[in-house]
């Protein structure tokens, strides 16, 4: 009977959320106890649990650094999680304190959380709505209102592509994304991945599906994460573990070999002439 | 702040040593949101301020302190980090022997991490604390937002649960219903209030009871999919109803869960299929035969029934019926349709009869005559006194009259749709007489009613191809023959017939009730024709339009003048509308009202066909707005007969209490003469022109 009762996704405190969860991993303290019981549980499959948000992170941050420092001025945080340290606003406007963000979550308390941290900065907005809707996520007033679509944008999806599921159509869904953004746009993706480790990764995965929140992890091959920068032109080195992705220090990789590739990164551009 | 540092060269470099692998070492345990040099810049800071701690005693908790909040700054915020940040600073510094004489450095060295720990777990709480606020007021604020879409979504649902033919109700987990909406309650033929509070196992048939069982169980048990299949509903007369009938688990935020029962009639689906004829034969909304079934029952009648006795059907149109829908409303007229069904019922539940419902506010009762049936007459009055009976529908006292036609035992040989026109026939004829009335079928007034019914039919669609014309004849000053206004008349051109005349578009209109349209077009036709008129001749040439009895009852009259004069700027005394004496002396308020604010607005009232009868004059002497009469010659007869003699005494009377006289209809020479003797100021009539188009005016 109990089994009927409902709370919106994301705010029943009796089922652990990814964002939360990927907040306790990383540090920080927006988390609850069903959160922390999730992050522990990962962390005992995966023991570089802590190393790999970790080296998402720094991926992050050099990503958004390499694009600032290229002229974008404009960023479309897809799956953007709790606001912690490093966040993209903030990394992108110590290049070019102009530069505008939207951050766009399901997650109604990380958008609440957002709100609540951005509210006095006109140039960074925070939407609740999901990935898998692009017309709807492209038609809000406040993305539509602070992103100029002839302007370059640069699209992240970070840790969240593999929440789609294969039968969703990811490559189709992203390409919606894609017609919309104007020649010299940027997507950077970062995909969970099991070419290696798969039994860990399969456990892994395990987790989150017991648990009670509804997001599966589903993880993609080398091939199948290149697939989805189709239409893209590669950055250099193309998709690569997360921590090979023009790593500038220590903190940029982890000690064990798996972990730096347990996640495949890319930043791709679509192109000036021709392109899709 | 700055105690003096030891500027040496190997000083610099072994703190630089430190702030490296210090660097090292945190972000590898922990995410740190800077670049590795810049990270390391900032440790070297950190470095410097804790060596000065450790020369200066003052600084040294100050500085440990500083460091140990900054690190958590840094998001450097787990135990590890305190650990490795402890160990290999306390080793780096202790190496550092020119900060402090040998026997102070470890002294010095403890005071400052200590106070670096201190610093960290004060700062780390803090923060942690602050965080879980956050969280707290984040929570709560997504919990708000979802409250709000989750009532704008129950705005949402109400306005269409309340509007959707689809019954719609919510359930316990037992099957009762907690809330249901009208739809559902029409499909079980019962009243809303009834149907919440019932179990859904009590409104759906016996045998299917058990199915639906094992779906509440398949619910119950968590299942979180929706299940839809046919199923068969009672209705309150125990008549089945077919439904496809879905049910999906109702997830709340608090409460135990409930059910959502969706009903989506299937009737239609199951008549197809020949499953169901009770529907097919019966009007949804009284639950009586319909046309059809009541057709088949008189052509079975017309064969069985007693050739001695007959059978007799009465056909019955309740009397101003739109003012209950439009009025009232919907509901109310729903409700008298089905106070009206029983108690005809009631009326001959003696009989071997049967009450259909045929259309809107049609019924019609088909008896098969006994040696007991009352007569044809005393069936009417009974029909009638229990209808005039009122009742309260909706907080209003309503009582309501029929009229009625009635075909008394016709020839066993009629066919059912021969008898059924006849019936419809005769209950115009009747209706033409007013409300409450009735009519036996007479065959050879069948005939012509026949012919203009068909012409009536036709009519407003010969209105619309522009058969039908506006005309002006002129009416004359008797003094010097000039044309003082117009009348306005109507004529039918039509392609077979020829060209029907006025008084017959009148009737034909007044029939179909296309008058009040035609007369209003006329009107706005006739008053910008006048305004043409003033503005071509300089001159004031009113226009006349006689009113129908029903115009003149009309209680949207007052505001189509208006509205017309507005439209047209034509001033309200170049209007001029005859009312019929008869309906003006006909007790009838509404036509008197009319009058009386029209002739307030300054349009001229005029009355028509007026008699000189000694009761029209007392009424029209006693302060009727009028400011004319208007005679027809054939009223005046000849002009030295007695008639017209008595006749120019009473019109003496008229013209004395200022009003004025108008004759119609004028023919000769000597007519003309005569009521320019007995004070008419006007007239019109072949002797002066014949009605046609505007020119006929002007020319
Ligand atoms: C692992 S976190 C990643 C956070 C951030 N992008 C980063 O890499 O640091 C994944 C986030 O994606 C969000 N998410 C998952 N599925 C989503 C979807 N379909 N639409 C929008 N956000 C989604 C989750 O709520 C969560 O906040």
């Amino acid at each position: 009977m109990s089994d009927l009762d409902w709370v919106p996704e994301g705010i029943d405190i009796t089922v652990p959320s990814v964002a939360r969860t990927y907040d306790y991993l990383l540090g920080g303290a927006h988390n609850l106890a069903v959160d922390r019981a999730m992050g522990d549980q990962m962390l005992q499959v995966l023991p570089g649990a802590r190393d790999l948000v970790r080296l998402n992170r720094s991926f992050l941050r050099r990503a958004v650094t390499y694009l600032a420092e290229r002229g974008v001025r404009q960023f479309l945080d897809i799956g953007s999680g709790i606001p912690t340290v490093g966040n993209v606003h903030e990394i992108a406007q110590e290049v070019a304190p102009g530069c505008r963000v939207v951050y766009v979550d399901k997650d109604p308390v990380a958008i609440a959380h957002s709100r609540l941290i951005l509210a006095d900065d006109e140039n960074t907005t925070a939407v609740q709505a999901d990935l898998r809707e692009p017309e709807d996520v492209l038609s809000r007033p406040e993305v539509t209102g602070l992103l100029d679509f002839d302007e370059p944008i640069a699209l992240l999806l970070l840790l969240v592509v593999h929440f789609v599921r294969p039968e969703e159509e990811p490559g189709k869904l992203l390409a919606r994304y894609g017609d919309r953004l104007a020649p010299g746009s940027f997507m950077v993706i970062s995909h969970a991945t099991a070419d290696d480790r798969a039994e860990t990764m399969r456990r892994a995965a395990d987790t989150v599906r017991e648990s009670k929140s509804k997001d599966n992890l589903v993880y993609r091959t080398h091939a199948e994460v290149t697939e989805l920068f189709d239409g893209y032109e590669l950055v250099e080195p193309g998709v690569v573990g997360h921590a090979l992705w023009r790593p500038g220090g220590v903190g940029d990789i982890a000690d064990t070999a798996e972990d730096n590739t347990q996640v495949w990164a890319g930043v791709g551009r679509k192109p000036v002439i021709g392109g899709r | 702040m700055t105690a003096p540092l030891p500027q040496d060269a190997d000083g610099l470099r072994a703190r630089t040593k430190l702030a490296k692998k210090w660097a090292y070492l945190l972000s590898s345990k922990t995410f740190i949101p800077m670049a590795g040099a810049e990270l390391e810049r900032q440790l070297l800071g950190f470095v410097e301020r804790l060596c000065a701690g450790v020369v200066s005693e003052a600084l040294a908790q100050r500085a440990g302190r500083e460091v140990g909040d900054a690190l958590v700054a840094l998001n450097c915020t787990s135990a590890e980090s305190l650990q490795v940040s402890v160990e290999i600073v306390s080793k780096g510094l202790l190496g550092m022997s020119s900060l402090a004489p040998p026997d102070k450095l470890r002294e010095r060295v403890v005071d400052v991490i200590a106070s670096l720990a201190a610093g960290f777990v004060d700062r780390i709480r803090a923060s942690t604390l602050a965080q879980q606020e956050q969280l707290g007021r984040s929570l709560y604020k997504a919990m708000r937002q979802a409250q709000a879409e989750l009532q704008a979504s129950e705005l949402r649902f109400e306005l269409l649960e309340e509007h959707l033919s689809t019954g719609i109700a919510t359930a316990g987990l037992d099957g009762r219903l907690v809330r249901s909406n009208g739809a559902l309650a029409r499909i079980v033929d019962r009243q809303p209030a009834e149907v919440t509070g019932m179990s859904l196992f009590d409104l759906v048939h016996p045998e299917d009871r058990t199915a639906l069982r094992t779906d509440f169980a398949q619910l119950t048990e968590g299942g979180t999919a929706s299940i839809t299949q046919p199923r068969r509903l009672l209705r309150a007369d125990g008549e089945r109803a077919w439904v496809t009938l879905t049910l999906s688990p109702l997830r709340r935020i608090e409460g135990p869960a409930q059910v959502m029962v969706l009903a989506e009639d299937a009737t239609d689906v199951n008549l197809l299929q020949g499953q169901l004829n009770h529907q097919a034969l019966h009007d949804v909304l009284t639950r009586l035969p319909n046309r059809q079934y009541f057709t088949s029952r008189l052509e079975q009648a017309l064969r069985t029934a007693d050739p001695g006795t007959g059978v007799s059907v009465f056909h019955l149109d309740l009397d101003g019926f739109s003012r209950f829908t439009g009025g009232l409303g919907r509901a109310v007229g729903d409700h008298v349709l089905k106070i009206v069904a029983g108690r005809l019922q009631a009326v001959v539940a003696e009989e071997n009869a049967m009450v259909a419902r045929f259309g809107h506010d049609e019924f019609a009762i088909l008896v098969e005559n006994k040696q007991t049936t009352p007569d044809v007459v005393t069936m009417i009055r009974r029909i009638n006194d229990v209808l005039s009976a009122p009742f309260h529908s909706d907080g209003n006292r309503v009582a309501v009259s029929a009229t009625i036609g009635v075909v008394h035992r016709p020839p066993r040989d009629s066919t059912p749709a021969a008898l059924l026109d006849s019936a419809d026939l005769t209950l115009r004829r009747a209706k033409g007489n007013g409300r409450r009335q009735w009519e036996l079928a007479d065959r050879a007034q069948d005939g012509r009613d026949r012919r203009t019914f068909s012409l009536a039919a036709t009519m407003p669609g010969a209105w619309e191809n522009g058969e039908i014309q506006v005309l002006y004849r002129p009416v004359v000053r008797l003094s010097d023959r000039q044309v003082e206004s117009a009348e306005v008349l109507l004529r039918w051109d039509h392609p077979k017939l020829g060209a029907l005349p006025h008084e017959q578009c009148l009737a034909l209109a007044e029939d179909t009730g296309l008058i009040v349209p035609l007369g209003t077009w006329a009107l706005r036709v006739a008053c910008e024709q006048a305004r043409a008129w003033r503005r071509e001749l300089r001159r004031d040439l009113p226009v006349r339009w006689a009113l129908t009895p029903s115009q003149a009852a009309d209680p949207d009259l007052l505001g189509v003048v208006r509205e017309v004069l507005s439209d047209t700027g034509l001033p309200p005394s170049s209007l001029r509308l005859g009312a019929p004496a008869q309906a003006l002396f006909g007790d009838r308020g509404e036509v008197a009202d009319n009058l009386q604010y029209l002739a307030e607005d300054e349009v001229g009232v005029e009355l028509e066909e007026f008699t000189a009868a000694p009761g029209d004059l007392v009424r029209l002497l006693d302060g009727l707005p009028v400011r004319a009469v208007r005679m027809t010659q054939s009223a005046a007869a000849e002009p030295d007969s007695a008639v017209a003699r008595a006749l120019a005494g009473v019109l003496e009377v008229v013209r004395d209490a200022g009003v004025g006289l108008t004759a119609a209809g004028v023919t000769t020479p000597e007519q003309a003469r005569w009521w320019r003797e007995v004070g008419a100021d006007t007239a019109s009539g072949p002797l002066f022109a014949p009605a046609g188009p505007p020119d006929a005016i002007t020319r």
